[in-house]
């Protein structure tokens, strides 16, 4: 794993090897192994490394035999060995053992669809000098970032949006429409970002830039097209298939010449993954988890059973309310994009567990929700369909209590409240994004909080209207489960789960996350599935758990699913929390950032204050301003002061407190 | 007390505690679920009302007749007021 970054100059001017020395600086995280910089004329290429495969001949950017081809690389190519067997009996020579050099060969091979043949995890930019063209790619799910940014002199990309901050001509401001959408989906829609002017190259799409042309071009997505073949296999085949490829999946992203962890949650997924690396390797497997000092997150018990059963020497780290609140800083540092929740932040102390356990590289079960059917999002557009078929149903809606039993404030709520809050009107029966209203909703009321002038310059956007015109042409012949799928694995997955809780948090500490569920043939494989196998009836990854006999403990297979849940905003209000808190959200500091109004910041600030604050939508509130105010004092130009501060507070911590 | 003081008291509540003090966004044509009071809030408003007027909410009322605007929310405040004293 590794960051990579790189300068095309569109001036006539030659890329800069000091500026590039300085982007890649700020991703050192990334990859703290090595450096490296080619720089000539108007390109310039420059790469941080974790040593992963290869560890003696992998150095970058690396280039053909015959300096045609130059590379910059960050990622994984699983299947290398079997490309590379190919392009070998096509001819082709290799001076290393890595999967960088197989890219380039393949680039020459098969050009530009070259990225049809990977199955990985990546984004790299290679650099043909004959044709004088750059070509960017990023893997299909969305695992690893890249980023990028167009100015009047010239076109620059890296792995984190740091990297393009280094450029002076790089303006460094809050993007209002990014923010608009943050606020509503959680995310912002690729290709944009937090930031005006940074663009992110969207998940399985590429880019090509030749004559000073930048051009994007989708290669992949999901598609939900019934398959007759398999449709005709029964359950007990396809669960047989559906382990079979799994089990490749794992093999294949076992391939390192260093040693692989497991990250073990508690749950299906990652006790599956595994029990499947279990399976492959015979030596002692190290597993790693978080544990909560708040019970109501806590589920050590599970993740203990978990390594019991399947023998693995574990390891865990404890998170309390003021180790969240140490770390937020930093978490926000490594996201560049503001959160509504704070789960990021006990994924940034696991990273640094499996670091400091000596661990570059982790398997995890992330993407079985998505691919499989497993999130509760799922299961409630499910039941407020069946619901809103007979409206007058006495017992249906009790089904949404069932769904959300730790909801205290459901319990009580009558049927006819509940069709309020749970949109099942007609209107909202025909929205294209029907399963994902009420959490949109709940979370665009956060924008009651941005400031007057903040709201002029967001002026009559709609982000639902934008959503709506990116949805593929065959979106509305899908089913409706399908249609929820889509929209949570294209946008919150990459957008927040593979990101902000994911690849910058495993990469603050130089681990790199691999995904056995999001390799590209088990998502087609599941995309292709009859529904009613993801979700029988209210049974969440039904398919699924069919594969799971003899792999995961039966406690676990029967246990309630229970959501990844941190502790929230109650946290940063504790007796004892750190100065930035109170500094980032005081009249003064909120003012001059400008995004939020400092009345109704100073409401909510109230309300935690008193213990009075508690819902979903208080947690929210507080940790979107305070990570918006993190956001905006470390990277843009504005709250210089408070920048200082909060950099103190932040190195402060790493000095010692966690040591 | 008055009635206008009720929903002086009712407003500020929920101005305060869903509308994040944006009282503009307070609107008497408005349904008050789902466009003010979200899935989450609706027991915060009844905890306040008990708390502060000393009524006793049944589960059975916590319904769009007594919750959907704020005329509404005052008439049966100041009902159960009327019936518990």
């Amino acid at each position: 794993m590794c960051g990579i970054a790189g300068l095309l100059k569109f001036d006539g001017s030659e890329a800069d090897p000091n500026l590039l020395g300085k982007m890649i600086a700020r991703l050192s995280h990334r990859g703290p192994d090595a450096h490296g910089i080619h720089a000539a004329g108007s390109i310039g290429l420059a790469h941080s490394r974790l040593s992963i495969i290869d560890l003696q001949c992998g150095a970058q950017p690396m280039s053909t035999g015959d300096g045609r081809l130059w590379i910059t690389f960050n990622g994984e190519i699983f299947n290398y060995l079997e490309l590379k067997e190919e392009l070998l009996n096509k001819g082709h020579h290799f001076a290393t053992h890595s999967d960088t050099e197989v890219i380039l060969h393949a680039y020459r091979e098969y050009g530009e669809d070259c990225v049809n043949q990977f199955n990985g995890q990546w984004a790299f930019g290679i650099w043909d000098t004959a044709a004088r063209k750059l070509f960017l790619s990023r893997d299909r799910a969305g695992v690893r970032p890249l980023f990028y940014t167009e100015t009047a002199r010239g076109f620059a990309f890296a792995s984190e949006i740091k990297a393009l901050l280094a450029c002076p001509e790089v303006p460094r401001e809050v993007d209002p429409y990014g923010m608009d959408q943050i606020f509503t989906f959680w995310v912002p829609l690729p290709p944009r970002t937090a930031f005006k002017n940074i663009r992110q190259l969207p998940p399985g799409h590429s880019l090509t830039i030749q004559n000073n042309c930048v051009r994007v071009k989708q290669y992949w997505s999901m598609s939900f097209e019934p398959d007759e073949c398999l449709q005709r296999r029964g359950e007990h085949e396809l669960a047989d298939n559906l382990l079979d490829l799994l089990h490749d999946a794992t093999r294949i992203r076992l391939r390192s010449d260093v040693p692989v962890g497991a990250y073990l949650s508690g749950g299906i997924d990652s006790t599956l993954t595994t029990a499947l690396v279990r399976r492959i390797v015979h030596d002692r497997l190290r597993s790693f988890s978080i544990t909560f000092d708040d019970r109501e997150f806590d589920e050590s018990r599970y993740q203990q059973e978990a390594s019991s059963f399947l023998g693995t020497q574990h390891s865990n780290i404890s998170c309390s309310h003021d180790d969240i609140v140490q770390v937020f800083p930093e978490v926000i540092r490594h996201a560049e994009q503001p959160v509504l929740r704070t789960a990021p932040a006990p994924m940034f102390l696991l990273s640094r567990l499996v670091r400091d356990s000596g661990f570059k590289v982790v398997l995890t079960g992330e993407g079985a929700d998505e691919v499989l059917g497993g999130y509760d999002i799922f299961k409630e557009a499910k039941i407020r369909r069946f619901w809103a078929s007979n409206l007058d149903s006495k017992w249906r809606p009790l089904l949404l209590k069932r769904l959300y039993p730790y909801l205290r404030e459901l319990q009580r709520q009558s049927a006819a409240n509940l069709k309020h809050f749970f949109r099942v009107s007609e209107e909202d029966l025909a929205s294209p994004f029907f399963s994902h209203l009420p959490r949109w909703e709940l979370a665009a009321r956060l924008k009651l909080l941005f400031s007057p002038d903040f709201r002029r310059e967001v002026g009559e956007y709609d982000a639902l209207a934008e959503l709506e015109q990116t949805l593929p042409p065959d979106f509305g012949v899908w089913t409706y489960f399908n249609q929820a799928e889509y929209l949570e694995a294209k946008y919150f997955l990459p957008g927040y789960l593979l990101s902000s809780q994911g690849d910058r948090m495993a990469m603050a500490h130089s681990v790199e996350g691999r995904y056995p569920f999001l390799d590209y043939r088990v998502i087609e494989f599941a995309s292709k599935l009859p529904v009613n196998l993801k979700m029988k009836v209210l049974n969440e990854k039904y398919l699924l758990k069919r594969c799971c006999g003899g792999l995961v403990p039966a406690s676990i297979l029967r246990r309630r699913k229970q959501p990844y849940r941190a502790p929230d905003g109650r946290c940063f209000f504790d007796a004892g929390a750190p100065a930035y808190v109170q500094d980032l959200l005081s009249p003064r500091s909120v003012e001059e950032t400008g995004i939020f109004d400092s009345k109704a910041v100073g409401a909510i600030v109230n309300k935690f204050t008193a213990g009075k604050a508690g819902s979903v939508r208080d947690d929210m509130a507080l940790v979107g301003v305070l990570s918006t105010q993190l956001l905006a004092t470390q990277f843009t130009t504005q709250n210089r002061e408070q920048a200082e501060l909060c950099k103190q507070q932040t190195s402060s911590v790493k000095s010692g407190v966690f040591s | 007390m008055q009635t206008t003081d009720i929903e002086r008291e009712i407003r500020s509540f929920l101005i305060t505690t869903f509308l994040f003090g944006r009282d503009e966004q307070l609107r008497d044509s408005d349904s008050l679920l789902g466009n003010v009071i979200d899935s989450t809030g609706a027991l915060e408003l009844v905890a306040f009302l008990q708390e502060r007027f000393g009524i006793n909410v049944d589960d059975e009322d916590v319904i769009p007749d007594n919750f959907d605007s704020v005329k509404s929310v005052v008439s049966y405040v100041v009902k159960k007021r009327g019936s518990e004293s």
